[in-house]
């Protein structure tokens, strides 16, 4: 049996594909189409998911889509027409711009071309959140667990959380549109002059270099209730009364302004683009991550007191942050907590997937999600043809020798593109796109910078580390396969790998084991011989643009930027 | 008719006398069947927002009148008390609850009550249907013959919110309604 789960329109765009319950291939569209965040449908991500499964659309069994119109339908209709200022305003200006509305069997239709009625599949659509839940859960492993969604919006909905158990999942209560922990770090990221889609992990970066001073205001802005929930003083805020607008001309996203001037009452003047950042700004950033996190251990705290489950399955594009997710452990009763790679919308396609097989069809579960290699993948042959035209110097070696290779370039302070394998799904390169660096040199992160990623300074890098060392560099020692933790790394070794520690003393590992990726395990550990640390700098194979996808997009990256060498499936290229 | 619950009352206004002109909402629902909770949320959210334009008279079997008004409760929990009200009709049969159509200036059903009305085809009418995927539909009927252009515009918009949410997709930017 084969379902199609695909994520369209909203934020990441993308699509997954289960045979008989085992995940054959994800990804998201912006990895195809080559714009950020595709937002529109992920027609080319489809047609990699039937490729690699090797079939055609019409022996397709199911098709399901995050996104269930019927879900909450009557307060979305309420919502409209007793809040916003009547259907003359924003929404009849938005409908009148709505050039086509389609359905889903037909919008597939149009992207594969092929007729609709070439489809024998039954047609789904799952709530966005369930979907999320689905996502984590499902795939976790984890037999009984307290699961938590929580994201911008999704279906009328922020927040969702509930109880699964075997093939079901029970909702326990839900947050609904206006009030969001997703809308407001989205807001707060607006007014301090970072508007992307995405760029909230900017602030989070930003957070620790402040101090939060402006904890009791953002108290203010979220509050806490007694249920377990929160609610936003909707006073700062514009969503509610305008609307959320998104856009995603031509593809890439764009969220309207969100905060109102009741923030800029109480913080002042919005920072414009290109304006320093100062410490105003950054205890702005502590503050606002310091409350997120308050809420997120409150609503958490409440999912466990209800469960009583020592197990959270998390999704969600605020599972994203990786800082809070790294103080669960601490700071609640949850002893494990697992965080599907694709935490964010683009997961959604394969929590449909899961929906389906397991709770609608109450196939057994059988498959756990143990990394995130889900994406394309290209042969020595399909490399060849690309490092032949490319002019450059080239040498094909074999495993043992490109790891050797590798570690000693990195060791050599070298920057080194490492490709290899199938792409990683979620935003997180995790060794098969990655440029790959020596974390010892102080120097590095802004070598990096200048010469490839051209990030803003405080942002930090990421660590990779071989599972079994984690103990020895950082406090805690749960492990994070996909990237989405940060851990204290222990004092005693920060001056070791000065360029993945951040100015708090964190970083936001890793942890790399032999059965997922033997290959980029045996470069770390050849590394390590060389150096006697077990840890590498790893960052996402890209320059301001989707992590590169296929071998011709890796040669461009390397040739465009100052990489000095490029390790492309097994061939090792040189200017 | 047994007392509503309270937050119902206290939020729409509730009584036998309904002056016309006035629309009737009609459900087999709740006159033939066993409503679910889920089915009524739409029907009666339409209901409550098209009342602020027009009286509505709503026939009924007194045993759905309780599920019907924990649905209200929800429904108007915390919301502006702008109604004509909706006027409960006790009823036992299809029969007597059709009787009240004829004189109405606006039909808001489902598709099995519209089937169940033979006749009444030149009659304004907001019809809840449901697509292929079993989304909810509005279709409009003869929206021309409804003089107040204020109810006219509220039913335009509610069936393009809830057609445009039901089709699911704008395939051509720029803008989605998103929450």
């Amino acid at each position: 049996m084969y379902i199609l789960g695909i994520n369209a329109y909203h934020g990441d765009a993308s699509a997954a594909i289960v045979h008989d319950g085992k995940l054959v291939a994800a990804a998201e569209e912006e990895r195809f189409n080559r714009k950020k965040h595709c937002a529109g449908f992920p027609a080319l991500a489809i047609r990699y998911c039937l490729e690699a499964a090797g079939i055609t659309a019409a022996e397709l069994d199911h098709v399901g889509i995050s996104r269930d119109p019927s879900a909450h339908l009557h307060k979305k209709i309420l919502f409209s027409i007793t809040r916003l200022s009547g259907l003359s305003g924003l929404i009849a200006a938005r409908l009148a711009n709505a050039a086509k509305v389609r359905n889903l069997r037909e919008e597939l239709a149009r992207s594969l071309d092929v007729p609709a009625d070439s489809f024998r599949a039954q047609f789904h659509n799952v709530e966005h959140h369930k979907a999320h839940m689905a996502s984590c859960f499902l795939v976790s492993g984890f037999d009984k667990a307290a699961i938590l969604s929580i994201d911008g919006f999704g279906d009328f909905i922020s927040t969702m959380w509930g109880q699964g158990e075997g093939n079901r999942i029970e909702v326990l209560g839900e947050i609904e549109y206006p009030h969001s922990v997703g809308i407001v770090y989205t807001a707060t990221s607006q007014y301090l002059g970072f508007p992307k889609y995405g760029d909230e992990g900017k602030v989070m970066g930003l957070a620790p270099y402040g101090q939060p001073r402006f904890l009791e205001q953002f108290r203010d802005i979220v509050q806490t209730e007694r249920d377990g929930g929160f609610k936003l003083n909707l006073d700062y805020f514009l969503h509610h009364s305008e609307g959320v607008e998104m856009s995603w001309d031509d593809g890439s996203p764009i969220i309207g302004r969100i905060f109102s001037d009741k923030y800029i009452e109480t913080f002042g003047p919005a920072r414009q683009n290109g304006v320093p950042l100062t410490s105003h700004y950054e205890d702005i950033a502590a503050s606002l991550q310091a409350r997120l996190e308050e809420v997120g251990f409150h609503v958490l705290k409440h999912l466990h007191q209800k469960t009583g489950s020592k197990r959270l399955a998390l999704a969600g594009g605020v599972a994203f942050n990786s800082v809070m997710n790294g103080k669960i452990l601490l700071n609640t009763p949850f002893e494990e907590v697992y965080v599907q790679p694709a935490a964010g919308d683009a997961g959604t396609a394969l929590g449909v997937c899961y929906w389906i097989e397991n709770v609608l069809l109450q196939r057994p579960r059988t498959f756990i999600m143990g990394h995130a290699y889900t994406g394309p993948e290209y042969k020595n042959g399909q490399i060849e043809r690309v490092v032949r035209s490319s002019g450059l110097k080239h040498r094909l070696l074999d495993d043992a020798e490109l790891t050797r290779a590798a570690a000693q370039a990195i060791a050599d302070g070298r920057i080194v593109g490492w490709f290899q394998g199938r792409m990683e799904f979620g935003p997180r390169a995790l060794g098969n796109r990655s440029i790959v660096v020596d974390p010892r040199r102080p120097d590095m992160k802004d070598i990096l910078n200048a010469r490839i990623k051209k990030r803003e300074p405080f942002r930090p890098f990421a660590p990779s580390i071989l599972e079994e060392r984690i103990a020895e560099y950082f406090e805690q020692t749960h492990l994070a396969p996909t990237m989405l933790m940060v851990y204290q790394i222990k004092p005693e070794k920060r001056a070791a790998i000065p360029a993945v520690t951040h100015v708090d003393g964190s970083g936001r590992l890793q942890t790399v084991s032999q059965e997922t990726n033997p290959l980029y395990y045996e470069l770390i550990r050849e590394f390590d011989r060389i150096t006697g640390v077990p840890v590498v700098l790893n960052t996402s194979f890209n320059e301001d643009e989707p992590i590169v996808c296929t071998p011709d997009q890796a040669m461009d990256c390397f040739q465009r930027t100052r990489m000095d060498v490029l390790f492309l499936g097994n061939y090792m290229v040189e200017r | 008719m047994a007392a509503g619950a309270q937050a119902t009352q206290a939020a729409v206004h509730v009584s036998r006398r309904v002056e016309k002109p006035y629309a009737v909402l009609l459900l087999p629902a709740v006159l033939n069947g066993t409503p679910q909770k889920q089915e009524l949320f739409l029907p009666l959210t339409l209901a409550y927002l098209l009342s602020a334009h027009i009286a509505f008279r709503f026939p009924l079997r007194e045993s759905a009148l309780p599920l019907v008004e924990r649905v209200f409760d929800d429904i108007l929990n915390g919301l502006p008390k702008e109604s004509m009200g909706i006027c409960y009709h006790s009823v036992e049969g299809a029969e007597r609850a059709t009787a009240l159509v004829p004189q109405s200036s606006l039909l808001l059903t489902d598709e099995r009550g519209l089937h169940e009305l033979p006749g009444c085809e030149r009659l304004p009418a907001a019809v809840i249907a449901r697509s292929e995927g079993s989304a909810s539909l509005l279709r409009l009927r003869n929206l021309e013959k409804i003089d107040d252009l204020g109810l006219r515009g509220k039913l335009a918009g509610c069936a393009q919110l809830i057609n445009v949410q039901s089709g699911g997709f704008i395939t051509e930017g720029p803008f989605s309604l998103s929450w």
